[in-house]
């Protein structure tokens, strides 16, 4: 077997210089409610099913980690990738309480706050959280040159398995997030992403 | 007394002059036919005094005209070849006696424009912006294929987009209507009809109208037409031989003999056209070639019988067969796609003049057209993909002309078309449609300046809601050298069979598409199957399909000055129910399931402009130039209401801003052409120097919000040169040589269809025995 072909960097960026250690101070601070740390990733060129065999490539937001697809019907998982579809751990899924929103016309930054209704999940294998098709969730598809790319302006509210939240845009889906793509030289299903995950449970995201 | 005789310039007509001693200078004026027949409402105007007046019905008129002078007179009526004159008056003479002959107009005459209005016109005074390719032009430029010789027009711009075409005014090659004599060519459904493959050897006449046209030629004529005429036999025996050979071993080898059975009564035309090219790859080692290996034969005949003097039959046949030959990869393996294509088409027209007043014409056309393309693994031999599609078109039409007065010549016709197609991907295999229309058009002359044309057309069809298209034209020539005109007009574009009986679904992918009179029946059908999941819009709850639709406005002008000749022409296209995708199912497998729906909301706009100046006896500069503007109505709109993003360098998404939109792809903000040509009758010497200038232009979406928006998705502009040179010898023969493409402008990415400099040879033979 080959080693494994994916590079994981990790930038963890703490919002706000709280560190556990201060917890002596809370009391001192009780006017603004303590803000837990959120955790802010970048994932490079993860694979999602390049064999085109349909395997989901499952992904836990909380660790930044592949999840094994043995471990397909835990809550191990909070997100699953193959092709241009992205899945979520609910419904017919997975046990998960997963969920996801997707929106439109915002800027990654700006969204301070997930929603707190509106979640949809994986009603059936063809009733996804995560809308597919071209223009309907995350990409684009160009029939003229082949091409798929993320749609700007559209970001992701995913619910994890444990009920956590979570942002997350789509950066690229050629390897090595190749500028311009030439279909034919670069290789697709290879996700590029970002993320912001709260894994105090509140719907903040700073 | 004296007698005085003018012979004209084609000597067909008699000018005879008697004087009298009287004063003033009295002239009476007789018009005849050439049997000598009084010609009543013969139309004298005197063009130095501005006096304008009518023949009586013995053809008799009279007017008194100071004496001493020299006066130009003009005799104009309809259905005649009007006579130009000068005459002096002199002093010692009191009364001019002039009888004047006309002679019929020859219906075989091409000395006028016919597209525009679907009757003669007079080029210069035209309310509808034409070019026009004459016959003298094609005997100087060695052009057999329609792009060549459009290439020699400054003013239209050829583009290269999965196939050569034209965009008039912005607009993409399908809105513009190609007919040969008046007969359009077949549209190609699933395929684009490739201007290069158009073989005009034998044509004599090619002419462009811009503008919207529907209101007479129903479909397709948004942004223009291009009409073909081809040359009719006026020797006793003609023959001509032409080869050329050129880079990427491209070879062209033409036939054609023209016979004079019996004189002005019955003669034939046949010609053969057959040209090779091994294509070429701009991008090295690759598997498939840029352009493909292309063989392509043009065969066509054609019958000329006048029973009488003032009516005409013709029957032509023409033949169209091209193989092309490719190869493309696929998951790792080798596919050779081997694509044949077919169209033979016949045409009968009858033509007769009643009277001075009515004549008509009866057309029939009959075309049947074949695709077939074999996928094949080069290794297995075995089947990869299919797509076969043929289409067949009857066409039967009646025009009548009527002349109220001079100045007043109305147009009725009408007529049917029948469509059936046959494709494995059309619902059931096989749809036929059937269409009905009528056009009227009145041509009205006003205070001797003014000319108003006024058309109306009516389609009633099979599959869609019918179409009215009305168009309105006016001139005004201001003096001499100045015509100004202007026109609105409306134009449409029937949906295709594709997108109205479609049955496909993709075979890699699983997505479906269905033609918008399929959907119903084909989602029951796949419901039926157990493949739908969800139904997003049911078809029943959105109507038919409509034609996109057109309004445009243009406004110009011709300006002459000695040798300066320019026009330029202001124009706007708004377009409408632009078709596109409706995703209305999603299937178990997860893919949708797609129809067509009327959407998008585009506009063109802008300025063309030519100039033509002669200088130094032999030679003339072309230079034309292009400003055009382009967008979509409704990105426009969700720019305003900051629903469209973009991401910027650092990755973080914002409203696109309406200063960055920079419209339709593929369109230059500017582009201009510019021929300097020297010809020489005398050594029997001509060259052209040309160049084709585009500025930078969209070329595809970077960013993934689908629009133009971003520097990184343009084209550079570009500017490619040609030159050739060609000289007659022994009478018989023209020799030619060319260099396409002189400093060797190559680009995989952005120009793939040009294959950098290229050089040809060719070599014309021509007999004529009169």
């Amino acid at each position: 077997m080959k080693k494994q072909e994916i590079i994981i960097a990790i930038w963890l960026i703490f919002a706000i210089a709280f560190i556990s250690s201060c917890s002596k101070s809370e009391d001192n601070n009780s006017q603004s409610p303590p803000t837990t740390t959120v955790k802010a990733v970048t994932i490079y060129d993860l694979p999602a099913d390049t064999g085109k065999k349909g395997i989901f490539t499952l992904f836990s937001l909380k660790d930044s980690t592949i999840v094994s697809n043995s471990d397909s019907l835990t809550t191990k998982w909070d997100i699953g990738f193959a092709g241009t579809t992205i899945i979520t751990n609910s419904g017919v899924r997975g046990p998960g309480q997963g969920g996801a929103i997707l929106l439109k016309d915002v800027d990654f930054n700006s969204v301070k706050e997930a929603p707190e209704t509106g979640y949809r999940i994986e009603n059936s294998l063809t009733d996804l959280a995560i809308p597919t098709g071209s223009g309907n969730g995350w990409y684009n598809y160009d029939p003229q040159t082949h091409i798929i790319s993320p749609i700007p302006g559209r970001v992701i509210i995913i619910r994890t398995a444990d009920g956590k939240y979570a942002k997350l845009q789509i950066i690229s889906y050629w390897k090595g997030n190749p500028q311009p793509i030439d279909p034919y030289q670069h290789k697709e299903r290879y996700y590029t992403f970002k993320y912001v995950y709260q894994p105090d449970g509140s719907r903040k995201f700073e | 007394m004296r007698k005085i005789l003018f012979y004209t310039i084609n000597f067909l007509i008699c000018l005879t002059v008697w004087l009298k001693a009287e004063n003033p200078t009295f002239i009476s004026f007789q018009v005849t036919d050439e049997a000598g027949k009084p010609l009543h409402g013969c139309k004298i105007s005197v063009r130095n005094t501005s006096k304008i007046f009518f023949t009586d019905k013995f053809g008799k008129a009279s007017v008194k005209l100071n004496s001493s002078q020299s006066h130009q007179i003009s005799f104009e009526k309809a259905f005649y070849n009007p006579f130009d004159t000068t005459i002096f008056v002199n002093k010692d003479i009191d009364t001019f006696f002039i009888l004047v002959r006309l002679k019929e107009k020859d219906i075989h005459s091409r000395e006028v424009v016919i597209t525009a209005t679907r009757t003669e016109k007079d080029l210069v005074a035209l309310p509808i912006p034409m070019t026009t390719l004459s016959q003298f032009d094609f005997k100087q430029i060695n052009a057999k294929t329609l792009d060549q010789a459009l290439m020699e027009l400054t003013d239209i711009n050829i583009v290269d987009d999965h196939g050569r075409g034209i965009q008039l005014q912005g607009l993409d090659p399908d809105y513009t209507l190609l007919l040969i004599n008046g007969e359009p060519l077949v549209k190609r459904t699933g395929g684009i009809l490739d201007i290069s493959r158009l073989s005009v050897g034998n044509a004599s006449r090619i002419e462009i109208v811009r503008g919207p046209n529907s209101s007479i030629y129903g479909s397709n004529a948004l942004a223009g037409v291009v009409n073909i005429i081809t040359s009719e036999p006026e020797n006793e025996t003609e023959i001509s031989l032409f080869s050329k050979y050129g880079s990427y071993n491209s070879l062209d080898l033409i036939g054609e003999l023209k016979k004079s059975l019996i004189s002005d009564v019955l003669a034939f035309t046949l010609y053969a056209h057959r040209s090779k090219t091994d294509g070429f790859s701009l991008i090295p080692n690759s598997v498939g070639k840029t352009v493909p290996e292309i063989t392509n034969y043009n065969l066509q005949g054609e019958v000329f019988y006048n029973p009488t003097r003032k009516s005409r039959l013709r029957i032509a046949f023409r033949g169209n067969f091209e193989n092309e030959i490719n190869s493309y990869l696929a998951n790792k393996d080798t596919i050779s796609s081997n694509n044949d294509v077919g169209e033979i088409s016949s045409f009968l027209n009858f033509k007769n003049i009643l009277n001075d007043r009515f004549n008509y014409e009866f057309r029939a056309y009959f075309s049947t057209f074949t695709t077939n393309t074999q996928d094949r693994f080069v290794k297995t031999k075995e089947l990869y993909d299919e797509y076969k599609f043929s289409q067949d078109v009857l066409k039967l039409e009646l025009q009548t002309n009527y002349a109220f007065s001079l100045n007043n010549y109305m147009t009725l016709g009408g007529g049917f078309i029948t469509e059936q197609a046959k494709s494995l991907r059309i619902a059931g295999g096989k749809e036929s449609n059937r269409q009905f229309f009528i056009y009227l058009q009145d041509d009205i002359k006003l205070f001797e300046r003014l000319n108003v044309i006024g058309s109306l057309r009516f389609d009633n069809h099979s599959d869609y809601a019918s179409q009215v298209s009305p168009k309105i034209s006016l001139s005004y020539q201001l003096n001499k050298n100045i015509v100004l005109r202007s026109s609105v007009g409306t134009g449409f574009k029937a949906p295709d069979f594709e997108e109205l009986y479609l049955d496909w679904t993709n075979p890699m992918a699983g997505y479906s598409v269905f033609g918008r009179t399929y959907a119903a029946e084909g989602l029951k059908k796949l419901q039926q199957q157990g493949q739908i999941a969800t139904i997003l819009i049911s078809p029943d709850t959105i109507g038919k399909l409509e034609p996109e639709k057109s309004l445009s406005f243009d406004f110009g002008g011709n300006f002459s000055i000695d040798e300066l000749f320019l026009k330029i022409n202001f124009f706007r296209n708004n377009i409408q129910n632009l078709i596109d995708f409706l995703p209305i199912a999603i299937k178990t497998n997860g893919q949708r399931l797609h129809t067509y729906q009327n959407i998008n909301k585009i506009y063109t706009q802008g300025v063309e402009f030519s100039l033509e100046y002669s200088f130094l006896k032999n030679f003339q500069l072309n230079i034309s130039y292009q400003f055009l503007q382009t967008g979509d109505l409704d990105v426009i709109e969700k720019i305003k209401n900051r629903k469209i993003f973009k991401r910027d360098v650092n990755g973080n998404d914002v409203p696109v801003n309406i200063s960055d939109y920079g419209g339709l792809f593929h369109r230059p903000e500017h582009s201009g052409n510019i021929r300097l040509t020297y010809r020489s009758q005398d050594l029997g010497l001509f060259s052209s120097f040309r160049v084709n200038v585009k500025s930078k232009y969209g070329y595809k979406d970077i960013n993934g919000n689908m629009i133009l928006d971003d520097p990184r998705e343009f084209a550079p502009g570009y500017a490619i040169f040609r030159w050739n040179i060609s000289k007659e010898l022994f009478k018989y023969f023209v020799l030619n040589f060319g260099v396409d493409n002189l400093f060797d402008r190559k680009d995989a990415r952005f120009l793939a269809a040009n294959p950098g400099r290229t050089f040809y040879f060719s070599i014309d033979f021509k007999y004529i025995k009169n």
